[in-house]
Parts: structure tokens; sequence; C-alpha cells
């Protein structure tokens, strides 16, 4: 059964219930106070008439019938009834159709009180009250109290009546006040519709009621619904982003290629252009080669599960610089080093590359000068620097040169044989080992990239 | 021989469109950004700018309005192959697009479709006593005409715009009798042998050994 039909019933039941209970609760306390009035009235005027027909017997020889006679034929009109007992026999009753109620009233209590009862023949009531007369016969006094039952059976329908006209109302009023608890609970209901066919939904109004609280508890839940996929969202996009920038990548190297490897073959060309095409086949084929290793960097930062390893900062800057030491000759430039952490925790090998990577950038974009490769202590946490002044990084660029295949200045990245993934791997190693990479950097005066590792815990916390 | 301009940044595709638009004699200039584009635009007439969308300084859709107030027919380059890139381009305004990477052939033809559309095109061409007239479909030696078949003369025709460039059976096929063509090519050497015959092209239309002929000027 739907709550709403149960909630409904058990408003009307009860109300219903309430209702006719205390009618006949009311119509019957009415009646009795009726009756009593009744019977009380009777025995006063019962006790009058006892008296004068004594009297009135006198003057006819003690005999009561002839008076009680006449009194019926005077009363009744008042709806007042007499019948006698003489020795047991009844010998008149007054009342029509009540000769068999009076006849079983030959023996009346003696103590002088007045026995009474209720009687009901040819559709009248009547109140029935019997006593001794001196001589051992028995007067019975019957009043007709009709008027009283009419009222009582009138009240009834009337009540009758009024529950009827009351049902109807009630029951509108139950089916609001059902409508009216559910309400809230249909929006939930609604509400976690919208959200499973993934249309947008509004927020629901909270208070402190229980549909209140169910409702405040189920916002919160939409909400980190609504927040995880939005998060899935941009996840995806940037994904989609970073696929269509690989394939643009990818695309312009190998447009390169076919191009050139076309021309050579179809064409009879001279030996500059020739030597030209073959150059450009080279160059662009170890781009293509540079960008796979950088992917395949990338792949191993963002998913290759970390080793937590005692790295020690001054043979792996030894290791970097000693990589790059063609490069340094070529190109005039000097890294000087200084190493005041001895070691950090992490993956050796990935910590490489971030700290290669960040010098070969230092190289690359100076002009002469020096780089500084350090690291120090800074608030407590570990910091790899990595500082030159080379030509720096305009403000406005700053922000973006950790997306991938982003770059600066591209005839500067496709000289020195870059893809624009360098800065990207770097922050996706930091991020794998919960470090931060801050970039600051000025036009000209140079940029300085640190790597801030977070706090070291003892060895002893980990195990805890 | 059209004046085109090359607007890309990548310098070996930059290379690569300057070269082969010079084999089949055209002469292109080349730009490496927007406003080296822009200046060079403003100082002389072109024919034509192939236009890279992804430039440094202005980039492709900020430079069109420019080149078509001064009234250069533009085929935008989308590297990437972006749908809403080609899109916007065409909207805009540019006449054509190539996408990369591109065929060298195919890029050619385009460039040629776009001059001959816009009357920049040079309607007929001069090879040593032969002239050939593509508006006309006429083509005389030493001032005498030839009859050339429908198809001799399609043939013809995509041998010269390609002039230099070794194009092969299945090419030749494609593009003259325009449909895929697969194995039988020797309707092809055919109608070459006509033309050889026809013009005095023995030394001009060159077979290139296990790949097909080039006409060479």
């Amino acid at each position: 059964m739907k709550l709403w039909v149960k909630i409904f019933a058990a408003v009307f039941t009860v109300s219903m219930a309430a209702l006719s209970i205390t009618g006949a609760v009311l119509i019957n306390s009415s009646h009795v106070r009726s009756v009593e009035h009744d019977i009380e009235r009777s025995a006063t005027e019962f006790d009058l008439f006892l008296t004068s027909i004594e009297q009135m017997a006198m003057f006819n020889n003690g005999s009561y019938i002839y008076s009680v006679v006449e009194y019926n034929d005077y009363y009744r009109r008042r709806g007042v009834y007499f019948a006698l007992i003489e020795q047991g026999e009844l010998t008149f009753c007054g009342a029509p159709g009540m000769s068999e109620r009076c006849a079983a009233l030959a023996y009346p209590p003696d103590d002088g009180s007045f026995s009474a009862g209720k009687g009901r023949a040819d559709g009248v009531d009547y109140i029935i009250m019997s006593s001794f007369l001196p001589d051992g016969s028995v007067l019975i006094y019957m009043r007709d109290v009709s008027a009283t039952y009419d009222d009582m059976r009138h009240n009834i329908r009337t009540m009758l009546i009024i529950l009827a006209a009351a049902a109807v109302a009630i029951a509108a009023f139950a089916w609001l006040i059902s409508r009216y608890i559910l309400r809230p609970l249909n929006r939930l209901s609604r509400m976690t519709g919208s959200i499973a066919d993934g249309i947008d939904y509004e927020l629901l109004p909270e208070d402190s009621s229980e549909v209140g609280r169910l409702s405040a508890d189920f916002n919160r839940m939409s909400l980190a619904v609504h927040d995880r996929e939005n998060r899935l969202r941009e996840l995806a996009d940037e994904r989609q982003l970073f696929i269509d920038d690989m394939s643009h990548e990818m695309n312009t190297p190998l447009a390169s290629i076919q191009g050139y490897a076309e021309l050579l073959q179809n064409s009879d060309c001279d030996d500059g252009i020739r030597r030209k095409a073959v150059e450009n086949i080279v160059s662009e084929t170890r781009r293509i080669r540079g960008m796979c290793n950088g992917l395949m960097t990338l792949t191993i930062a963002r998913e290759q599960e970390l080793s937590h390893d005692k790295v020690w900062l001054e043979p792996l800057f030894r290791d970097v610089t000693e990589s790059l030491r063609d490069r340094l000759a070529d190109s005039g430039i000097t890294v000087i080093s200084h190493c005041g952490v001895p070691w950090i925790t992490g993956d050796r090998t990935l910590i490489y590359i971030a700290v290669s990577n960040l010098v070969r950038n230092a190289v690359n974009y100076s002009e002469g000068g020096s780089v500084m490769l350090s690291s120090y202590y800074e608030f407590g946490k570990k910091i790899i620097e990595v500082s030159d002044d080379g030509v720096g990084i305009p403000p406005d660029q700053l922000e973006k040169v950790t997306n991938p295949f982003y770059r600066v200045d591209k005839s500067r990245s496709r000289a020195t044989g870059g893809c624009g993934l360098g800065l990207s791997i770097c922050s996706k190693i930091a991020a794998a080992h919960s470090a931060q990479m801050s970039i600051t950097s000025k036009v000209a005066v140079g940029t300085t990239v640190k790597l801030i590792f977070p706090e070291e815990f003892e060895k002893e916390d980990i195990k805890k | 021989v059209a004046q085109i301009l090359i607007v890309d940044d990548e310098v070996p595709i930059n290379d690569l469109l300057a070269i082969n638009l010079n084999l089949v004699g055209h002469i292109p200039v080349q730009a490496y950004d927007g406003n080296e584009a822009l200046k060079l635009a403003e100082s002389r007439a072109f024919d034509l700018c192939l236009l890279d969308v992804m430039l440094p300084g202005l980039d492709g859709f900020e430079l069109l309005p420019y080149l078509k107030k001064l009234g250069v027919p533009v085929i935008f380059l989308t590297a990437r192959d972006s749908l809403s890139d080609r899109v916007k381009g065409l909207r805009m305004g540019a006449d054509d697009y190539i996408t990369k990477p591109f065929e060298s052939v195919e890029m050619l033809a385009r460039v040629d479709a776009v001059l001959r559309r816009t009357g920049r095109g040079k309607n007929s061409e001069l090879i040593g006593d032969v002239k050939i007239d593509f508006d006309e479909h006429r083509v005389t030696k030493n001032g005498r005409p030839v009859k050339l078949a429908a198809k001799e003369f399609a043939l013809l025709e995509v041998l010269v715009k390609n002039a230099n460039i070794a194009l092969t059976r299945d090419q030749l096929i494609n593009m003259v009798w325009e449909y895929e063509y697969i194995g039988e090519t020797r309707t092809v050497d055919m109608h070459i042998q006509r033309l050889r015959k026809k013009l005095g092209f023995e030394n001009v239309i060159r077979t290139v050994y296990k790949y097909g002929y080039r006409l060479e000027r």
C-alpha cells in the first residue's frame, strides 16, 4: 500500500471515530438527563395523585376504581395514564397496549417508595410507577415520554447526517494532509530521478524536520556527485586536449617527413634541395623520437608505482651535470651546484629525469652565463632549485608552460630538439612525490624553478 | 607564373611548400609569422596566400581579413584535422583549405584550382614550340593546331600542372579518368605514347623507372 494511502486512511479513521464517539456520548448523556428529569417530575406528580385518589376513594365507599377511571379520562390528554390492580387482578388499564406490562407489576416494593420502570407500546414510550394503596391494591401511573425519546432519535439522525457530511470534509482534509506530509518526500524522489537520469536538478529546501535533514544529507550527496562528475569531465577534457595536441604535434613532423620523402621520390631536384630534404627528414624523425620518449616518461610519472628510496642528491647532481657535458661545452655555460640537503625520499629515476629536464631547460634558454643547481632547507621543507640568468618567461605564459606541448619559443625549442613536454613531465613527477613545483621568472633576467618536497616523516612514523 | 605567399611557422613545412611550388614554376615567398606576412602582403602584390591557422603574432584567422582587403585569395593550412577550423576559415572567406599532412600533388591541384577560379592562373603554357591553351582546350605546335582527344588533353594538362614532379600511373588514372583503377595501367601508357608522338615530347615526358611519368621543363 502506498504511503499516502496509509496516512489518508489513518487520519480519516481516527477523525471519524473521534467525531462519532463524541456525538454518541453527548446524545446519550443529554438523553439520560432528560429521562432522569422525567422520572423526577413523574415521582412528584405520582405522589400528589396518590394522595388525592386516596381522599376521593373515601367519597366512593372506599372503591378506587371510579376515581382512577375518572382521573385517567381527565389526565390522558396531558399524557398521563393510570391502571389499577385489585386483589392481584388488573381491573383497569388506561394506556392502550400496556395491560400485560401493568399486570406484571402486582407486587411493587412495600417500603412506601415507588417502583419505576419503562415501557413501550403502540409507538409510545412510558415511564411507569406503581405503589400500594392502603387496601392493598396497586395503583399504576404511566407517563407518556415519547417526546424525550423522539428527541433522542432525532438527535441520532441529525448526528448521522453531520457524520456523513463530515466524512467528505475529513476525507478532503486527510488527503491534503497526506499530500502535505509527503511533498518533501516526493520532491526528494523526483530529484533522485533527475540525478539518475543525468538531468540538472535544484537543491532541496532544508529544515530541522526529519525529511529536511534527509534533504540536507541528500543535497550534500548530490553536490559531491556533481563535483566528482565535473572533475571527471575536466579530466576527460584534459585528456582529450592532450590527445588533440599530441596528434597535432605528431602530424606536423610527419607531414614534413612525408612531403620531403615524396619530393625525393618523384622529382629530379638538385643537390641542394636533396640535402635539405634529407636533413629535414632526419631532424623531424628525431623530433618524433624525442616526443615518444617524453610521452613514455610522462606515462611512467603518472601511472607507475613509485619506489620510496633514499635518493642521495650530491651524486645525482653530479650525474646530471656529467650527462650534459657536451652541451655545456658547446654553449659555454657553467653549472654551479651546491648540495645543502643530503638526501630526499623518492624514486631516483624520476627525480633524476626531473632535475635533468630542469637543468637542460635552463641551459637551452640561456645565452652563456651560468646555471645554479642547489638543494637547501626552507621552513623545514627540502627544496631542489634550478635557476638561470637566461631569457626568462613572459608573465602571461608562466602558467601555461607546464601544459603538455606548450613552448614559449617554438624555433628555439626546435633548435634544441625540445618537444614541449619537459616542464609537463617535471610537474607530473613533482605531483607523484606530493611535491610542489614553483616557477618564478623575469624576462631577460632569468628563471628559477623550485621543487618543494613535503616535510619528511621519520621512518618509524611511516611504519606507525 | 604566380606569386605565392607562404605563411607557416614550421620551417620544414614552409620550405617544402616553397620547393614544390617552385618546381612547377610558381614564385614562392616565405613568411614565418603573422606580422611578417602582413608586412610582405602590404609591400607587394600576391596571386595567392597559403596561410597556416596557428601562427605566432597574428594568427591565420586574424590575418585573413587583411589579406581579403588586399584582394589576395587564401588557402588555409589546417594542421589539426579540425572540422571547426576548416568551417570557420571557409566562412570567413578563405577560398579553400588543405589539411596537413598533404600530398604535394593534391596541394598543387588546389593551388591551381584557386588560381584559375580567381582568374590569376595562366590560361596558356608554352613548352618548347608547343602552346597549350587551357581555357579553349587548344594546342598548337609551331602555330599549327594539333588535334588531341579529350582524355589526351586532360592527361597533358595534369602533367603540365605538375611539371617536374613524377606522377604514378595510378595517380594519373585518378586525376584524368577520375576513377579508382587497379592493375590495368596500359591505357595510361598508350595515351602517353600518343602525346609524345603528336607533340614531339619524347624528351619532355620522361618515363620514371618503376614509378610513372614526369613532364620536365
